[in-house]
């Protein structure tokens, strides 16, 4: 049992669990977030993709004893205040089947147009293709960013 | 031109719930002539509609949404029909406590079966909300009309919201006729309508199966022997117990489960269990022997006539569901009641295995012939409770993960909740079945076929049906035969069930005669389609926007295959080209006619989908077994197709007037004849295994 200190959400919090335990289980059973998902568990599909310290992280490859004093954010913090331009668009385009995979896409798609806002579509689809999605669902997420709305800023 | 209905007084029934606060209507599947008092005795209503006083309509649908859209198609039935903003419904799966005799979603169903229900359900309601208003208004009925929810004199002057009309509405006996909305005065089934559900699911607010929860919940992972049939004959848990956090260890039947308030403390938990398994006479199962059983049932082909004669054997291999929401089940059992929370595909057949496990064998008997007296499947003290899943694709029609729940909460009288991991899912599955075919046929001088024969020699034939065998295609003489090789790998209906393997093995064969008769395939099957107009212009609509006369660069190929399934028809045509690391998919176009289309932009996504569920099974993956057990664990091993992967995908919904047909699995069929007679059209091959491998066309 270790004691990790970090900000998941814009809040101080002090996690007492297993070192090893993955950032994801800490979220959806010690925090109850359960918007990050669970699928693989071995880091090749991302529906637990979460922002650690800005960048797209998979949280079910992430043990909690070494990210401390890093700063968290899960997709229930996107849309805290308003929903993020590039939730609604995802939402315009009608992208959603099953929507289990689609929190770690659009988490994955948030951090990579904030890093780089011009960003192409060969650019995404390849960074993209960490993510899967068994419903089929990848040509209405690539017409949300660049069809729909040709500047995502 | 509207049309006039007669309203059966047997099937249809307003329904003052328990709440009285609300106007229902509901509709009776059994049709018995005796009212229903309250919670479902002599006969079991569906219900389908609530309107409430405070105007909130709640549409009650008995049909699962795993992401196929039928929440929202409908609501847009009743929100056609009752003639009130779509914005406004709200939606709740059907439950045994109101009377509902259970869900059970599948075979690409639910809207047909559904149609004229819910439209009646909706057109009831109105005509009911306008007679309220009248008498409220003492006019005649003919001077009122409706408005999105609101009931109005012709002249405005006077308006009411539906829940103000409730009272009235309760009182009122069933019309004897309504009127249905013509298909050309639609506003809402057709259109484009932004979907509800939509926010929730990319803000992460969306709550599935494996998100749900109970207080003073232990969650349980669980080791099942991965050879087939092996049993459990030792464990040691000291290790497990001592690990922090454990809070039991549970042995039921064959398998262990360890219990913790955490998944990782019960995955951690698990790992170090010392488990011996006796697998003794199981271990030797595998692709090869299964293959070699399936190989011995193939009919040998005698010639009989002069006509020029093909045969060939195709095969197919074992295929997984992979939904990405992981399996898992809330369960609760004490004192033989049970409640249990599933994203399950079929509450009513949870009912029943649940019952099964939870009931002694004298309660189960006096249910049993409760349930003969009154048509009743109500058992008041097992509950399901239906949880929308991350994807189905028919993997949730098996209750396996519900029974695993409900048994280990029986054994230690506490709510548990088990979470399958992507191992347990790939190595436990309930798998498309593993197949072996003969095709053969005789050619007429003409180069069309006079007959087409085909075996199939499958590891399942029960959870392997074909919608109908026998197409539209004008051939004399057809003949399909089946047969079983019986083996311990469990067998699960994968999206679109035999379709999936039929489809694959008919139209490559077709294709097969066409090119021995150096026909054009697309003229094939038109020359075959000959006088079926809605046959003839799916295939048309395709060629034109594929584009199929455009000559083809070097080392491209094009392929095309054709199938008509649960009342629909759809085309589909590829381009590809052969690169150095295999095949690259260029394109598919895909045309579909499903009759009258209810959801245009979701039919679209429904058709695209499954192509990318049947490209991962064509090009990608397969399940295959070596000492008894299943080789694949997780998408390392068993990889789904990527973004960077897909081609161009264009799908054409054809408009129509004609009866609604299924959608959901019937894209899938029909990717891998398409792939396939592409690859050989582009390499002068004939592959006739699924998956299609890098090493296949070197």
């Amino acid at each position: 049992m270790k004691t990790i200190e970090l900000s998941i959400n814009g809040k101080a919090r002090r996690i007492s669990v297993a070192g090893d335990t993955p950032l994801l289980w800490v979220l959806r059973d010690e925090l109850k977030l359960t918007g990050t998902k669970f699928s693989c568990g071995i880091g090749a599909c991302g529906a637990c993709t979460v922002h650690i310290d800005g960048k797209a992280v998979q949280s079910c490859q992430t043990k909690i004893e070494d990210i401390a004093n890093s700063h968290v954010v899960t997709i229930e913090h996107i849309s805290k205040d308003k929903i993020h331009k590039i939730q609604q668009a995802w939402i315009n385009a009608e992208v959603s089947q099953c929507g289990y995979c689609q929190p770690g896409h659009i988490m994955k798609a948030i951090a990579l147009f904030s890093n780089k806002p011009s960003l192409s579509r060969d650019e995404f689809i390849s960074a993209m293709s960490s993510n899967l999605c068994r419903c089929g669902t990848y040509n209405r997420m690539i017409n949300a960013m660049f069809d729909a709305a040709p500047t995502v800023e | 031109m509207n049309t006039n209905i007669s309203i059966n007084r047997r099937q249809f029934m307003k329904l003052s719930l328990a709440s009285a606060a609300t106007f229902g209507i509901g509709f009776s599947a059994t049709g018995c002539s005796e009212v229903a008092s309250g919670k479902g005795d002599a006969i079991i209503f569906n219900l389908w509609l609530e309107i409430a006083k405070d105007s909130s309509i709640t549409v009650i649908v008995p049909e699962i949404d795993m992401g196929q859209g039928v929440h929202k198609a409908l609501s847009m039935l009743i929100a056609e029909e009752l003639d009130v903003d779509f914005e406004n419904l709200r939606i709740r799966h059907a439950s045994f406590a109101e009377g509902y005799r259970g869900i059970h979603t599948g075979g690409s169903t639910s809207i047909r079966s559904n149609w004229s229900a819910f439209r009646k359900a909706g057109a009831i309601a109105r005509q009911m909300l306008i007679k309220s208003a009248a008498l409220k208004w003492n006019v005649d009925e003919s001077e009122c009309l409706t408005a999105k929810g609101y009931v109005q004199l012709r002249d405005a002057s006077k308006k009411i919201p539906y829940g103000d009309l409730v009272d009235t509405a309760q009182t009122l006996d069933l019309p004897d006729n309504v009127t249905l909305k013509s298909p050309v005065d639609f506003s809402v089934i057709g259109k484009n309508i932004p979907h509800f559900h939509t926010k929730e699911k990319v803000t992460g607010e969306f709550q599935y199966g494996i998100d749900f929860e109970t207080p003073d919940m232990l969650v349980a992972v669980i080791r099942r022997c991965p050879v087939f049939g092996g049993t459990l004959s030792d464990f040691d848990d000291a290790k497990t117990r001592k690990l922090d956090g454990v809070e039991d260890v549970v042995k039921f039947g064959n398998k262990v489960a360890v219990l913790s308030k955490s998944y990782w403390i019960s995955k951690k938990g698990a790992d170090l269990l010392d488990i011996k398994w006796d697998t003794k006479g199981f271990d030797s199962l595998s692709t090869r022997s299964i293959r070699a059983e399936l190989a011995s049932q193939l009919p040998s082909v005698i010639q009989t006539t002069n006509d020029k004669q093909l045969e060939a054997v195709y095969e197919v291999p074992f295929q997984a569901h992979a939904t990405m929401e992981p399996l898992s089940c809330v369960a609760y059992v004490r004192d033989g009641e049970a409640d249990v929370w599933a994203a399950t595909q079929s509450t009513e057949i949870a009912l029943r295995e649940v019952a099964q496990n939870v009931l002694n064998s004298a309660e189960r008997f006096i249910e049993k012939m409760k349930s003969k007296m009154s048509d009743s499947r109500n058992i008041d003290n097992i509950r399901i409770h239906p949880l929308y899943p991350g994807g189905g694709f028919g993997r949730r029609l098996e209750q396996d993960f519900v029974v695993e729940a409900v048994l280990i909460s029986k054994a230690v009288g506490k709510p548990v909740k088990t979470i399958w991991s992507r191992e347990d899912d790939l190595m436990h599955g309930a798998y498309r079945a593993m197949g072996m075919i003969k095709a053969s046929g005789e050619l007429g001088e003409n180069g069309y076929p006079k007959s087409w024969r085909f075996h199939l020699a499958s590891t399942n034939t029960r959870r392997g049906f074909v919608d109908a065998h026998q197409r539209s295609y004008s051939i004399d003489k057809f003949e399909h035969t089946e047969s079983e090789v019986q083996t311990l790998v469990p067998a699960g209906y994968w999206r679109s069930v035999g379709n999936s393997v039929y489809a694959f093995y008919s139209e490559c064969f077709l294709d097969e005669m066409a090119k021995t008769s150096s026909i054009d395939p697309l003229e094939y099957r038109l020359t075959l389609l000959a006088g079926k107009s809605r046959q003839l212009a799916v295939l048309k609509k395709c060629g034109e926007l594929f584009d199929w006369n455009k000559p083809l660069a070097q080392g491209r190929g094009k392929g095309i295959a054709y199938y008509e399934a649960y009342g629909s028809y759809i085309a589909m045509m590829v381009e590809v080209s052969i690169q150095n690391q295999g095949v690259k998919i260029e394109k598919i176009v895909s045309t579909i006619d499903c009759g009258i289309p209810v959801d245009p932009k979701n039919i679209e996504s429904q058709v695209e989908g499954g192509i990318i569920f049947g490209l991962t099974a064509t090009i990608k993956s397969a399940i295959t077994l070596k000492n008894g057990r299943v080789e694949q664990s997780n998408f390392d091993n068993f990889p789904l197709i990527r973004m960077n992967e897909i081609p161009s995908i264009q799908v054409h919904v054809i408009p129509s007037m004609e009866a609604v047909g299924g959608v959901g699995e019937l894209s899938v069929p029909i990717v891998a004849p398409a792939v396939v007679n592409a690859i050989n059209n582009a390499t002068g091959k004939q592959l006739r295994k699924l998956p299609i491998k890098a090493e296949d066309l070197v």
